[in-house]
C-alpha cells in the first residue's frame, strides 16, 4: 500500500515537474521580454485582422438608378458610399465619355471607371466633387469637351447636371487645381495629359464645372 | 563522488534549481540554435519564397500595377501580357536575398527590364504607326514602371531589418554556444555530484522535458490561435510569403520541441534502468 | 507637424469607421471632433492646421455613422492629448522629433486605433499605399496610389501620414530608424 502510494507520487513528480519548469520558463520569458518587445507586440497587433484582406478586383456596387428629379432628397434617404464602392455613373453626351462612378480613387475605382477623391464630397452635398480617371480609358473623351457641354451624373438618390465652364491643364502638384473647402457644389474632372500619346508626364488636364441641377441633400448638420 | 549536501531536503531543493537553470540554458540554446537555422538563415528564405506561390503572384502584381500605369500612358493591357518575365524576376529577388543575408547595400537592378521595356514600346510603336515614342514622356513612364518593378522585387520591412540581423546574427551565434557550454557544465555537474546515477538521470529529464514541454507550447499556441492567418498585408504575393514563412518557422519548431523531449525520455529510461529494484 | 496633426487625425477619422450606425448627416457630437480637428495647433508660434481633405474625409465617414457623446469625447481626448504633448515638445517641425517623442506621439494613435479594432494592411515597403481596415473588413482608408492622382502625395496628405503611422511605429522600434518620406510612384 505504501509502495504503491509511493509509486504514485513519483510518478506525479515525473510528470508536475517538467510542467511547472515549462510554467516557470514561459513567467521566466514574459518577465523579462514583455518589456522589451511590447512595443513591437503592439506595433504588430495593428497589422492584424479578424477578416482576411479581400484580393479579389471585384467592387460592391451600390447604385440603383432613380427616375426622381426632386429639389432636395434629405440626408436620411442617402446611402453614403464607402471606398471602392459604385455609387452612380457619369457621363458627356457626344464626348464618348461613359463610366461607372466610385467613391475613392484608387486602382479598383480607375479600372472599372471614374473615382470621386474621397477628400472631396458626392453630388448634392454642396461642395467640391473631384473626379479622377484615366486618359487612355474612360477619360479619353475629355479630350473633345467644349465649353457648354453637360456632365450628368446619376446616383441613388438623384441626377445631377453640371455644365463646363473651362477647361486647364496644369501640374499634378498643383493644389490651385481644385479648392477642397469651398462651400459651393463644383464639379472637378481630371486626367493625364496629353492624351493618346505614349508615355506619361506631369501635366494633368482639368474640366471645371457648376451645378445646374439635381436635389440638395438636407439634413446633414443637427 | 557523495552528495555534496547533507540535508535531504537542502540537497533536492538545490539540484531542483541547478536542474531549472540546465531546462533554461537548453532552452535558449535550442531555441537560438533553432532561429540561426531558420530566420538567420538565407536558405530558409529561398526555400519559403521558391515553395510559396510567391513568383507567379508576384508577375501578376507587377503586371496589374504597370496596366494601371499604362492605362495613363496610352498603352494598352494586352501590351502588358508577356511584359514581366518571370525569370527576371526570381533573379531579382533572389539578388535581393544574397544582399540582405551578406551584408550588402540592398538595391534591385532595373537594367534589364528598362531595356525590355523600351524595345517593347518601340514595336508597339512601329506596329501602331506612332512615330512619337521616344521622347520625355517615355522616359517618365519607363522611370516609373521601373519604379513599380524595383518596389515590387524588394521584399518588405527587409531592408531596415539588415541593420538588426547584422548584429544579432553575430550574438547569436556567441549565445548558442555559450548556452550549450552551460548545459554541458550543468549536466556534468548533476551527474558528478549525484553518488546515485538515476537520480542525476532524474534531474537531467525534468530539465529536457521541462525545455521540450516549453518549446512545444510556442508553436501549438501560435499555430491554434490562427494568429498567422490574421495578418493583413495589401497584397497577395507577400501576404502569402510571410504566412508561409511563419507557419513553416513555427510547424519546425515542432521539430526542436520533439528531439529535446526524445532526450528527456532516454534519460527517463535511463534513470528506471539505472535505479536499484525496490525489494 | 502638419503631418503629425493630420496621423491623429486620420486615425480618428479611421476609428469613428468602427462605430456602429446608419444615421446619416452630422449629429452634434460629430460636429465636435469636425470642429476640434479644424483647431490649429501651435508649434512653436506656428499654427498648424489638418488638410481639408482629412476633415472632408472624416465628414463623409460621419455620415455613414452615428457617433455618442462619449464616443466624440474619447475621440477628441486623443487628438487633444496629442496636439498637447506635440505643443509641448516645443518643436517646429516633425523631422526635430527625437525617436522618444515620435515613439510616445504616436501612442495616441496607437491607442485609438487600438480601441477601435483597426488595422493597417501594409504593402510592398510602403511605398504602394497603406490601407486601413476595419473590423468588418472594409476599407476605410485606401491609398493604394495610381498614377493619375493629383491628391494625396508629397504633401501631408493621408498616404504620407497613414504611412507613417505604419511605419514609423515599425521602424522606430525594429530599427531605430524615422521614416519620414514616402517614395511616391503617384504622379
Amino acid at each position: 500500500m505504501k509502495k504503491k502510494s509511493e509509486k504514485k507520487k513519483r510518478i506525479l513528480r515525473l510528470i508536475a515537474i517538467p510542467v511547472a519548469f515549462c510554467l516557470l520558463l514561459y513567467l521566466a520569458v514574459f518577465a523579462v521580454g514583455y518589456p522589451m518587445f511590447s512595443d513591437i507586440l503592439s506595433i504588430g497587433s495593428v497589422f492584424l485582422s479578424d477578416k482576411q484582406v479581400d484580393y479579389s478586383k471585384e467592387y460592391e456596387n451600390i447604385f440603383v438608378p432613380t427616375g426622381d428629379s426632386k429639389d432636395t432628397v434629405d440626408a436620411s434617404e442617402v446611402e453614403f458610399p464607402g471606398i471602392n464602392k459604385q455609387f452612380g455613373d457619369l457621363k458627356i453626351k457626344g464626348r464618348n465619355v461613359d463610366a461607372k462612378l466610385f467613391f475613392g480613387d484608387g486602382d479598383i475605382a480607375l479600372r472599372n471607371g471614374v473615382g470621386v477623391y474621397a477628400g472631396s464630397f458626392v453630388p448634392g452635398y454642396g461642395k467640391t466633387i473631384l473626379v479622377a480617371g484615366h486618359n487612355n480609358t474612360y477619360f479619353n473623351g475629355l479630350k473633345n469637351v467644349k465649353k457648354g457641354d453637360v456632365v450628368t451624373i446619376r446616383t441613388s438618390w438623384g441626377n445631377y447636371k453640371y455644365k463646363i465652364n473651362k477647361t486647364a491643364i496644369l501640374k499634378d502638384t498643383d493644389k490651385k487645381a481644385f479648392d477642397l473647402s469651398a462651400d459651393e457644389e463644383n464639379l472637378v474632372l481630371y486626367t493625364c495629359y496629353p492624351f493618346d500619346t505614349l508615355g506619361l508626364t506631369e501635366k494633368r488636364f482639368f474640366v471645371y464645372a457648376d451645378k445646374i441641377s439635381g436635389p440638395e441633400i438636407v439634413g446633414l448638420y443637427e | 563522488m557523495k552528495n555534496l549536501f547533507k540535508s535531504k531536503t537542502a540537497s533536492k531543493v538545490c539540484y531542483l534549481i541547478i536542474s531549472f537553470i540546465l531546462a533554461l540554458s537548453l532552452t535558449i540554446c535550442a531555441l537560438s540554435a533553432f532561429v540561426k537555422m531558420t530566420v538567420f538563415s538565407k536558405d530558409f528564405l529561398t526555400d519559403t519564397v521558391n515553395n510559396s506561390n510567391y513568383y507567379a503572384d508576384l508577375c501578376d502584381e507587377i503586371t496589374d500595377s504597370l496596366i494601371d500605369l499604362g492605362d495613363a500612358s496610352g498603352l494598352n493591357k494586352s501590351f502588358f501580357e508577356d511584359l514581366v518575365d518571370e525569370v527576371l524576376v526570381r533573379e531579382g529577388v533572389q539578388s535581393y536575398i544574397d544582399s540582405f543575408y551578406a551584408g550588402e547595400k540592398l538595391s534591385v537592378s532595373t537594367d534589364r527590364f528598362s531595356r525590355d521595356l523600351r524595345e517593347s514600346i518601340a514595336q508597339y510603336a512601329q506596329s501602331r504607326g506612332i512615330k512619337d515614342y521616344s521622347g520625355e514622356s517615355v522616359d517618365f513612364f519607363v522611370k516609373e514602371a521601373s519604379k513599380i518593378y524595383a518596389d515590387n522585387i524588394k521584399i518588405s520591412y527587409l531592408s531596415s531589418l539588415q541593420k538588426s540581423y547584422l548584429n544579432y546574427n553575430r550574438i547569436l551565434t556567441i549565445v548558442t554556444i555559450a548556452a550549450a557550454v552551460v548545459s554541458v557544465l550543468l549536466i556534468l555537474f548533476l551527474i558528478l555530484t549525484n553518488e546515485w546515477k538515476h537520480r542525476a538521470c532524474r534531474y537531467i529529464f525534468y530539465s529536457f522535458s521541462g525545455s521540450g514541454l516549453f518549446v512545444l507550447g510556442i508553436p501549438a499556441i501560435v499555430l491554434s490561435s490562427g494568429l498567422i492567418g490574421k495578418i493583413t498585408i495589401i497584397t497577395r504575393a507577400l501576404n502569402d510569403l510571410y504566412t508561409t514563412y511563419l507557419t513553416t518557422f513555427f510547424t519546425n519548431m515542432f521539430i526542436v520541441a520533439a528531439m529535446l523531449l526524445v532526450i528527456s525520455f532516454v534519460m527517463l529510461f535511463v534513470h528506471f534502468k539505472l535505479r536499484p529494484d525496490e525489494t | 507637424m502638419k503631418k503629425i496633426i493630420a496621423l491623429i487625425a486620420v486615425v480618428a477619422l479611421a476609428a469613428l469607421s468602427c462605430i456602429p450606425a446608419f444615421a446619416a448627416g452630422i449629429n452634434s457630437a460629430e460636429q465636435s471632433v469636425l470642429n476640434n480637428m479644424r483647431t490649429p495647433s501651435n508649434m512653436n508660434g506656428n499654427a498648424v492646421y489638418v488638410p481639408d481633405s482629412y476633415i472632408n474625409q472624416a465628414e463623409a465617414n460621419f455620415n455613414t455613422i452615428d457617433m455618442t457623446q462619449a464616443q466624440a469625447d474619447e475621440i477628441n481626448g486623443y487628438i487633444n492629448a496629442g496636439r498637447s504633448y506635440l505643443e509641448s515638445t516645443k518643436r517646429s517641425s516633425y523631422g526635430e522629433l527625437s525617436a522618444d517623442e515620435v515613439k510616445t506621439f504616436l501612442g495616441y494613435a496607437r491607442a485609438a486605433a487600438g480601441v477601435l479594432d483597426l488595422s493597417a494592411g501594409a504593402g510592398s515597403d510602403l511605398t504602394k499605399g497603406v490601407k486601413i481596415i476595419n473590423k468588418s473588413g472594409d476599407v476605410v482608408i485606401d491609398e493604394s496610389g495610381n498614377v493619375v492622382k493629383a491628391t494625396g502625395a508629397g504633401d501631408e496628405a493621408v498616404p504620407m501620414t497613414v504611412i507613417a503611422v505604419t511605419g514609423t511605429l515599425l521602424a522606430v522600434s525594429c530599427a531605430g530608424v524615422l521614416l519620414s518620406k514616402r517614395k511616391t510612384a503617384v504622379k
